[in-house]
C-alpha cells in the first residue's frame, strides 16, 4: 500500500510544485573562493571555535594551504581540557588537521560525566562528538537514554539537528530519532514558495538537514522529506551563499557537500552559463547542469521544453534538445528559432540516460534570457518652428553619429522639433525604445533639462515658451543630446546632436535663492560714525582771547586805581572761606574732568559746611567791624 | 544584589550612550544577507535590537522616554507597522533627536514613502526602479536596474561620504527626488545623466518621477534639532553580496575588483548615527582687553576679547575642533560685526572694537556646515553709551567756552577777595 502511494505523490509533487523550483545557481568556484576567504579572514586564530569552523570549512572546500603543524600547536595552546565545549572544538579541529595530538588530561572522565540525563542536547552533542573525535570510550546506552530524555524536553529544530548528529554515530537503535525527521522538517517555514528554512536561520537549517542525511546514511534509508522540500532547502542554502559568519558558513558548506554526495537525494542545479542577453553574434544559450557544488552529472539529455516571450506569451520553440558542450555544459542556438527581441522564459528539463531516483529537480527549470538587437537611428531631423505654425519648419538632417554644424536659434515663441526613426538593424522594422530622452545642457551652468519623446511617433515637440520655467529663464547656449536606451537594445547611446541657442525674455530670471546656508558668511566690519568737522583753530584762538579780555581789563583797571586787600583779616575764617570757595570751583573742574555727579555732591556737601561757617563768621566779622567804624 | 544590578544597568547605559538601535526588517533573512553590515555596526559598539516591522510589540517610546537612539528601517515593503509604531511615531522620534537610516527597494510600501515625504524626499512608486541603460553592471538580470553609480556623483562632504575616491557603487532599487522647497535635504549621491526612474516593464507614457541627475540614490537630512536621517533607495546596497561584489560595466568592460559600497556604507552610518561631525561648545569667555573678568556692561568703543572652545567627536573622544572658518557675530537684531575667529587648538578667539551704538547685544557663534551638527552659542551683554567723563575733554574749537567758564570762576574768587577786603585809602589825610 505504502509503496504504491509514494510514486503517485512524487508525480503529483512534480506536476504541481515542481515548476521553477530547480536551483538556478550553485556554489561556483568564485563562491567557493569567497568562502575560503571568509574562513581565512580570521587568522591568526585566537579562539577554538574559530579554528574549528575555519579549518573544517577549508578542508571541505579542498583548500590545501593550511599549515597543519602551526594549527596543531595553536590548538594545544588554546585548549582547556576541563571544558567540554573547548575539548569538542579542539578535537574536531585536530581531527580536521589530522595527525594532531594535544594533551587531553582527564578528558575521558570530563566528557563522560557531561553526558547525563537532564542536560541540553547541545551539551550531549559536544561531549559525545569530542569522545568520538578523540577515540575514547563511549557508553552507548547512557548516551541513548540521555539523548532521548533531552530531546523529549526540547523539541526545537536546533536540538533535533544535534540529536541527528549524535544518533548518526551511535551504535544501537536510533530508529525513533530517525522517524522524528519528518516531524522536525514539518516545522520549517516556507518563504516565497521557494525556500524552506527553520526559525534559527542558516545555521539551524543547515544543521538539521545535514544531520538528517548523516543519520539516514547510517540507517541506510532515505529521510522522510518530500523531494520538493529538499529542493526548497537547497534553494534556501544557495540564497545564503554570501554568508560571512564562520559557524554558519562551515555548516553551509557541509550541508551542500552532503547534498551532493549522499545516497538518497541529489538536487540538480540548472544554471544559465551565458550572459542573459542573446544576440545574433552570440546566439547560444548555455546552461550548466550540475550538482550544488558544480560537479558534473553523467550522461544527461537536456531539452528546452518551451521558450515563451514574456510579454506577448508567444511560444517560439518547444522540445528543442541542447547539445552537450562538455560534461556539464549544454548549449542551444536560440536565434535559430528567429525570436523577436524581448525577454524569454525557457523551461528546461534534463533526463539521465538511465533513471536515477536520486536526482531531484530535473524538470521545469526556468532560465530567463533576453534577445537583444542593434538599433539604428535614421531620418533624424532637427528644426525650429513658430508656435502658431504659420510657417513650415525649416529642418536640418543629421546623420548618426555626426553633429549639426550650425547652431540652432530659438526664442520663447518658437519650438524645437526633433524627429527620428528607430530601426531594428536585424530585420529593418521600426521599433521604439523605453528611453528616448532629449537632454539639453546649459553650457555655462551645466544644468540639465531632460525631455521625454512621444513614444509612439518618436518625436520631440519642445515648446520653449511654456517650458521656460524648467530652463530657469536662462538664455544662452545649450547642447542637445539624444539618449536612446532599452533593455533589449544592444547599443544604447547618448548622441550629441548639436547646439541650440535659446532666448528668453529679459527680467524674468527668478530671484536668487539666497545664500548657501552652509557657506561661510561675508564679514561685516562696523562703520563708525565719522566725527564732525571742526572750525579752524584760528577762530577759537581769537575768541579765547576775546573771552579772556574782561578779566584782563579788570586786572588792568584795578592796577590803575590801586586796588588793595589790606583789610584782609588774618583769621582762620578769612583764609578758610576763600580757600573753600576756591576748592568748590576746583571741585567743579574735577566734576567736569572725571568725577560723577554723586561723588561731586558728596564732596560738595563736605565743602559746603566749612564754607558756610567760615563765610558766616567772616561776613559777620566784617559787618560788625563796619558798624564799629561808623560809631567811631 | 539589587544595587549591583542597578549599577550594571547604569554601566550598560553609559556604554551604550547613543548606541541603542532598533532594526526593523521585513523578514529575518535580512540579518543573514546583510550580516557584514550589522557586524560592523556591532563592532563599533551599537546595541542592535532586531524586530520584524509588523511585530505587535513595537514601540519607540516607553513612559515618555525613547527606548532607542537610532532606528534602522530595513523593511521597505511594510504596509503597516506593528505595535504603536507608525509614521507619526517615527517623525516624533526624529523630532526628539533620534537618527534614522531608511533603505527602500522596488517593493516600497506606503509607510516608508510617507515617512520620506515628511522629511522632504519623494520616493518613486512601487514596482519602479532606477534604470540606466548606459551604466549597468554585468551581473544585471536583463532589465538594467543593477546600476553602477560613479563615486564622482557623491556630494562634496567628506564627513558624510568619506573619501570620494572609492570604487564605483552598485545600486538596485527605487529612485528619489528631493523636495526643492526643503533646504535641509542633501543629495548625497545622484545617478548619472542617462539614468531615470520608471517601471522597467511599462512603456514610458508619462514624465518619469526622476530623470538624469535629479534622480537621487542617497539623500540625507539633518533636521534643525540635529537629528539625522538618511534615505537610500536600495536595500541591496548594504547586502553582503553587494559589499563583496566586483563591479564591471556592461557597456565599457571597465572592471573593479570590489564595489565601493562597504566604504560608503561605513561613512554613511558613521555620520547618521553621530559618530562623526558632532560639535559641542566648551567654555565661552569675554572681557575687556587687558582684564580677566567680564564687566557688568561694556561701553561703546571698548576693545573686547572673546573666546569660545569648540570640540569635535572623533573616534568616540572629544578632541579640539580644527575648523578655520568659525565666525562670531555681534548682534543687536542685525549683526553689527561679523568676523572670523582665530583657532588655536580648539580655542577660537578674537579681539575687536565694539560698535558706537549702545543697546543689548549678543555674542553669537552660529556655525552651520554640511555634515556638522548645527553649533549655536549666544551670550547676551549690554553695551552702554560713554559716561560724561569719557568724552573728549579739551576740544580746541571749544576753548572760548572753557576759558570763559574758568575766567569766570577765577574772576569770582578774585573779585570776592577784593570786594570783601578792599581798604579805602583814609580820606582824613587829604582833608
Amino acid at each position: 500500500m505504502y509503496i504504491s502511494v509514494t510514486p503517485i505523490l512524487y508525480l503529483f509533487a512534480v506536476a504541481v510544485v515542481g515548476q521553477a523550483l530547480t536551483p538556478s545557481t550553485f556554489l561556483t568556484t568564485i563562491d567557493q573562493d569567497r568562502l575560503k576567504k571568509v574562513f581565512k579572514s580570521s587568522t591568526p586564530y585566537t579562539d577554538l571555535p574559530t579554528v574549528h569552523y575555519s579549518i573544517l570549512g577549508l578542508k571541505l572546500l579542498g583548500d590545501t594551504s593550511i599549515n597543519n603543524q602551526e594549527i596543531c600547536s595553536t590548538i594545544t595552546k588554546l585548549v582547556d581540557n576541563k571544558s567540554v565545549a573547548s575539548l569538542y572544538h579542539a578535537s574536531a579541529a585536530a581531527k580536521g588537521v589530522g595527525n594532531c595530538k594535544f594533551p587531553v588530561g582527564d578528558a575521558q572522565k570530563v566528557l563522560s560525566d557531561a553526558i547525563k540525563d537532564s542536560v541540553p542536547v547541545a551539551d550531549i552533542f559536544y561531549a559525545f562528538s569530542a569522545l568520538k573525535n578523540l577515540g575514547l570510550q563511549v557508553d552507548n546506552a547512557k548516551v541513548t537514554s540521555a539523548l532521548t530524555e533531552a530531546l523529549k524536553k526540547d523539541d526545537s529544530p536546533q536540538s533535533a539537528g544535534y540529536g541527528f548528529f549524535v544518533a548518526s554515530q551511535l551504535t544501537g537503535d536510533t530508529k525513533k530519532i530517525f522517524d522524528s525527521i519528518e516531524d522536525v522538517v514539518a516545522q520549517a517555514d516556507e518563504v516565497d514558495d521557494k525556500y524552506l528554512q527553520f526559525e534559527g536561520g542558516l545555521y539551524t537549517t543547515a544543521l538539521v538537514v545535514d544531520g538528517a542525511y548523516k543519520l539516514a546514511a547510517k540507517e541506510k534509508k532515505a529521510p522522510t522529506m518530500s523531494d520538493d522540500k529538499v529542493v526548497k532547502f537547497a534553494n534556501y542554502f544557495l540564497s545564503r551563499k554570501h554568508v560571512h559568519q564562520l559557524r554558519a558558513a562551515y555548516q553551509l558548506v557541509s550541508v551542500i557537500k552532503t547534498l551532493t554526495d549522499n545516497q538518497f537525494h541529489i538536487p540538480v542545479a540548472i544554471t544559465l552559463a551565458s550572459p542573459v542577453a542573446v544576440t545574433s553574434s552570440s546566439p547560444n544559450v548555455k546552461v550548466q547542469v550540475t550538482n550544488l557544488l558544480g560537479g558534473s552529472i553523467d550522461s544527461l539529455t537536456v531539452t528546452a521544453d518551451s521558450a515563451k516571450h514574456i510579454s506577448s506569451e508567444a511560444i517560439v520553440l518547444s522540445k528543442k534538445p541542447f547539445t552537450a558542450k562538455d560534461s556539464s555544459t549544454y548549449e542551444l542556438n536560440f536565434m535559430q528559432a528567429k525570436p523577436v527581441r524581448g525577454f524569454y522564459k525557457i523551461i528546461i528539463s534534463a533526463k539521465p540516460s538511465k533513471e536515477d531516483k536520486k536526482l531531484l529537480g530535473l524538470t521545469g527549470a526556468e532560465v530567463e534570457v533576453k534577445v537583444t538587437t542593434q538599433v539604428s537611428i535614421e531620418n533624424v531631423e532637427i528644426g525650429v518652428a513658430d508656435k502658431d505654425q504659420t510657417t513650415a519648419a525649416r529642418t536640418t538632417k543629421v546623420q548618426y553619429p555626426g553633429k549639426a554644424s550650425t547652431v540652432f536659434e530659438a526664442d520663447y515663441h518658437q519650438k524645437i522639433i526633433v524627429k527620428f526613426q528607430l530601426k531594428d538593424k536585424a530585420d529593418g522594422t521600426k521599433m521604439s525604445a523605453h528611453q528616448t530622452f532629449l537632454k539639453l545642457t546649459n553650457q555655462k551652468t551645466n544644468q540639465e533639462i531632460i525631455f521625454v519623446a512621444d513614444a509612439a511617433s518618436n518625436k520631440f515637440d519642445l515648446d520653449i515658451g511654456s517650458s521656460a520655467g524648467q530652463f530657469g529663464h536662462l538664455s544662452g547656449k545649450y547642447s542637445m543630446e539624444l539618449i536612446i536606451g532599452d533593455a533589449v537594445i544592444e547599443n544604447p547611446f547618448s548622441w550629441a546632436l548639436g547646439e541650440v541657442s535659446l532666448n528668453f525674455p529679459e527680467g524674468q530670471t527668478p530671484k536668487d535663492k539666497g545664500l548657501d546656508r552652509y557657506a561661510k558668511k561675508p564679514e561685516i566690519k562696523h562703520l563708525f560714525r565719522e566725527p564732525e568737522k571742526r572750525p579752524a583753530a584760528v577762530v577759537s584762538t581769537v575768541f579765547t582771547f576775546l573771552v579772556l579780555s574782561p578779566v584782563l581789563i579788570l586786572v588792568l583797571l584795578w592796577m590803575k586805581i590801586g586796588v588793595n586787600v589790606s583789610n584782609f583779616p588774618m583769621s582762620l575764617s578769612g583764609v578758610g572761606f576763600h580757600l573753600c570757595l576756591a576748592a568748590i570751583f576746583g571741585l567743579y573742574y574735577l566734576y567736569w574732568v572725571e568725577l560723577n555727579m554723586f561723588q561731586t555732591v558728596r564732596y560738595l556737601g563736605l565743602l559746603a559746611l566749612p564754607t558756610f561757617i567760615f563765610g558766616n563768621r567772616l561776613l559777620s566779622g566784617i559787618a560788625s567791624k563796619r558798624k564799629g567804624e561808623k560809631k567811631v | 544584589m539589587l544595587r549591583l544590578s542597578f549599577l550594571v544597568v547604569l554601566y550598560v547605559c553609559a556604554v551604550f550612550a547613543n548606541k541603542r538601535t532598533l532594526v526593523l526588517v521585513d523578514n529575518w533573512s535580512v540579518r543573514e544577507t546583510h550580516s557584514v553590515f550589522f557586524r560592523t555596526l556591532r563592532d563599533r559598539g551599537f546595541e542592535l535590537t532586531f524586530k520584524t516591522a509588523d511585530d505587535s510589540s513595537l514601540a519607540l517610546v516607553k513612559y515618555g522616554e525613547f527606548l532607542y537612539d537610532n532606528l534602522i528601517l530595513f523593511s521597505p515593503s511594510v504596509e503597516e507597522f506593528g505595535g504603536s509604531l507608525d509614521v507619526a511615531a517615527i517623525t516624533n522620534f526624529i523630532d526628539g533627536g533620534g537618527n534614522v537610516l531608511v533603505a527602500a527597494s522596488s517593493d516600497i510600501g506606503d509607510p516608508v514613502r510617507e515617512l520620506a515625504t515628511e522629511c522632504g524626499v519623494e520616493f518613486d512608486y512601487e514596482k519602479t526602479a532606477v534604470i540606466d541603460h548606459l551604466n549597468y553592471d554585468i551581473k544585471d538580470q536583463g532589465k538594467h536596474t543593477m546600476i553602477i553609480a560613479d563615486s564622482k556623483n557623491l556630494l562634496d562632504a567628506p564627513l558624510i561620504v568619506g573619501s570620494k575616491n572609492i570604487n564605483p557603487l552598485l545600486y538596485r532599487g527605487v529612485g528619489m527626488v528631493a523636495d526643492p522647497e526643503n533646504p535641509l535635504v542633501l543629495s548625497v549621491l545622484h545617478a548619472s545623466s542617462t539614468a531615470y526612474s520608471f517601471s522597467p516593464d511599462k512603456a514610458i507614457d508619462d514624465y518619469p518621477h526622476a530623470v538624469g541627475k535629479n534622480t537621487l540614490l542617497v539623500a540625507a537630512l539633518q533636521a534643525r534639532n540635529n537629528a539625522r536621517v538618511i534615505f537610500l533607495g536600495s536595500l541591496d546596497f548594504f547586502s553582503d553580496e553587494f559589499f563583496t561584489a566586483s563591479v564591471q560595466s556592461g557597456m565599457s568592460n571597465k572592471q573593479f575588483p570590489k564595489s565601493g559600497n562597504e566604504d560608503l556604507a561605513l561613512s554613511l552610518t558613521q555620520w547618521v548615527f553621530k559618530e562623526k561631525g558632532v560639535l559641542r561648545v566648551g567654555a565661552v569667555k569675554h572681557n575687556k582687553q587687558g582684564e580677566k573678568e567680564p564687566p557688568q556692561a561694556y561701553t561703546v568703543f571698548d576693545m573686547v576679547d572673546y573666546s569660545i572652545e569648540i570640540e569635535e567627536l572623533k573616534d568616540g573622544k572629544w578632541k579640539p575642533f580644527s575648523g578655520q572658518d568659525v565666525q562670531l557675530e555681534f548682534v543687536r537684531i542685525d549683526p553689527f560685526v561679523r568676523t572670523t575667529l582665530k583657532n588655536s587648538n580648539g580655542k577660537f578667539h578674537i579681539t575687536f572694537k565694539l560698535p558706537d551704538v549702545y543697546g543689548v547685544y549678543k555674542f553669537q557663534v552660529d556655525y552651520n556646515r554640511v555634515g556638522y551638527t548645527h553649533l549655536y552659542s549666544t551670550t547676551q551683554v549690554s553695551v552702554r553709551p560713554l559716561q560724561h567723563t569719557q568724552y573728549e575733554r579739551f576740544i580746541y574749537s571749544a576753548y572760548p567756552y572753557y576759558t570763559s567758564a574758568f575766567s569766570m570762576m577765577v574772576g569770582v574768587c578774585v573779585f570776592s577777595l577784593v570786594f570783601l577786603h578792599f581798604k579805602e585809602e583814609p580820606k582824613e589825610k587829604k582833608e
